[in-house]
């Protein structure tokens, strides 16, 4: 009896400790979040140099929610990876519209 | 004294100035018991080449840029080299980050002039450039649109981190440094229970408040710990460390990016006043919060 009433006090400070509090995530995980969205939105996913910054983003991510090594700069490194992703989109955009004017440009010279 | 004489000397001075150069190198790599890891190697490189530049389209992210790398070595330097490598790897993004900005700002600017140019040729030939107008005037339009989104933000955001600051100096004293930067100073009492690193009851209002200071003030920031010289030097020296990481670990989980921040204890050695009396003594027990003045 006195080790069935342990087990039963170990079972309960076992899941006890194994049950984190719930709670909002913190500022740093959702602004991560938050720029690896925009991100996407810039089109990182259909530019190769720039997915593989938003993948790295989306490791550094899924290692600060998994509490690996210091989270808080793991979620920068998602957050600095994800900036990067965005404006390697961006710059991919312009540097495309570039192309099409000079084009239009020299087309216009030829004529 | 002949022409070759002078030759010889000369030479043989460089030869010794060369040789103290190389002792001077060897001791230096001596003192640096740890190796940069790839990321950092790569980060130094990157600012190095760009730390000269004019471009007007990333001086923000350049200025990002050098303060991750500092942050890195300055980590590695303290002998935490995983943790050095994680901000290297931070470094190297915002480096390469800087980098994109600047191409992308400088084919902006050509693709405006390239569109310009179009029209002229177009009108000029007497062409329906009707269509190619439309397109550079949008483009004028969105760098127009983008210039004033740009200039309003800055001016919300110097607005927010003046009154941020305001905000501040009801219970610190702020003090811009010329040799370290902003310093604000908050007294021990004001944040601490006595004799712990416990928070008393007020910290965590003023500290929220520093930590919107903080988010609103990117430069990098060292948390400083200091004591009176009441009671044991290596007390007052762990109390502060202690004090300092409470506050630095706040700030963090308030939002502060953990890249740009570290803490340090100075326990007794740094007072501001006199140590003899009770007001001195209070002076002293402080935490100060340096936003780093940039070096660039």
């Amino acid at each position: 009896m006195r080790h069935l009433s342990k087990l039963i006090l170990a079972c309960a400070l076992i899941t006890g400790c194994a049950t984190p509090p719930a709670g909002p995530p913190p500022k740093w995980m959702t602004d991560a979040q938050a720029s690896i969205d925009e991100a996407k939105a810039a089109g990182a996913e259909q530019v190769p140099a720039a997915a593989e910054h938003l993948q790295k983003a989306q490791l550094a991510l899924a290692n600060a929610q998994a509490g690996k090594v210091d989270p808080g700069l793991q979620a920068s490194l998602a957050m600095s990876e994800a900036t990067l992703a965005k404006h390697i989109a961006k710059d991919a955009k312009v540097k495309g519209d570039l192309q099409t004017a000079t084009n239009q440009l020299n087309a216009l010279k030829g004529q | 004294v002949t022409a070759r004489d002078t030759e010889e000397k000369m030479t043989t001075q460089t030869f010794k100035t060369l040789a103290v150069a190389a002792l001077a190198l060897t001791s230096l790599a001596g003192c640096s018991t740890l190796d940069p890891s790839p990321a950092l190697i790569s980060a130094r490189a990157g600012y190095a080449a760009m730390a000269g530049s004019t471009n007007p389209y990333n001086a923000a992210e350049r200025g990002q840029a050098h303060a991750a790398v500092n942050r890195a070595n300055g980590i590695l330097a303290g002998g935490d080299p995983a943790k050095a490598d994680l901000l290297a790897q931070i470094a190297l993004a915002k480096v390469q980050n800087a980098e994109v900005v600047g191409q992308t700002g400088d084919a902006a600017a050509r693709l405006v002039g390239t569109q310009s140019e179009a029209i002229s040729v177009a009108r000029a030939r007497g062409m329906a450039a009707a269509g190619i107008t439309a397109a550079a005037n949008n483009a004028t339009a969105l760098t127009q649109d983008q210039i004033e989104r740009e200039r309003a933000a800055r001016a919300a955001a110097e607005a927010a981190r003046q009154k941020a600051l305001d905000n501040l100096k009801l219970f610190a004293n702020v003090v811009e440094d010329k040799e370290r930067g902003l310093v604000i100073s908050i007294g021990g009492e004001t944040l601490f229970k006595v004799n712990s690193a416990k928070f008393g009851p007020s910290a965590n209002q003023e500290l929220t408040a520093l930590s919107v200071y903080l988010q609103l003030d990117p430069r990098p920031t060292v948390v400083e710990g200091h004591t009176d010289n009441s009671g044991k030097p290596a007390f007052n020296m762990k109390l502060s460390q202690a004090r300092a990481k409470d506050v630095m670990d706040f700030l963090v989980a308030q939002g502060v990016s953990a890249d740009r921040i570290t803490s340090v204890g100075f326990g007794e050695t740094r007072p501001i006043a006199d140590n003899k009396t009770k007001a001195g003594k209070a002076l002293n027990r402080r935490v100060d919060v340096v936003m780093v003045k940039a070096t660039q």
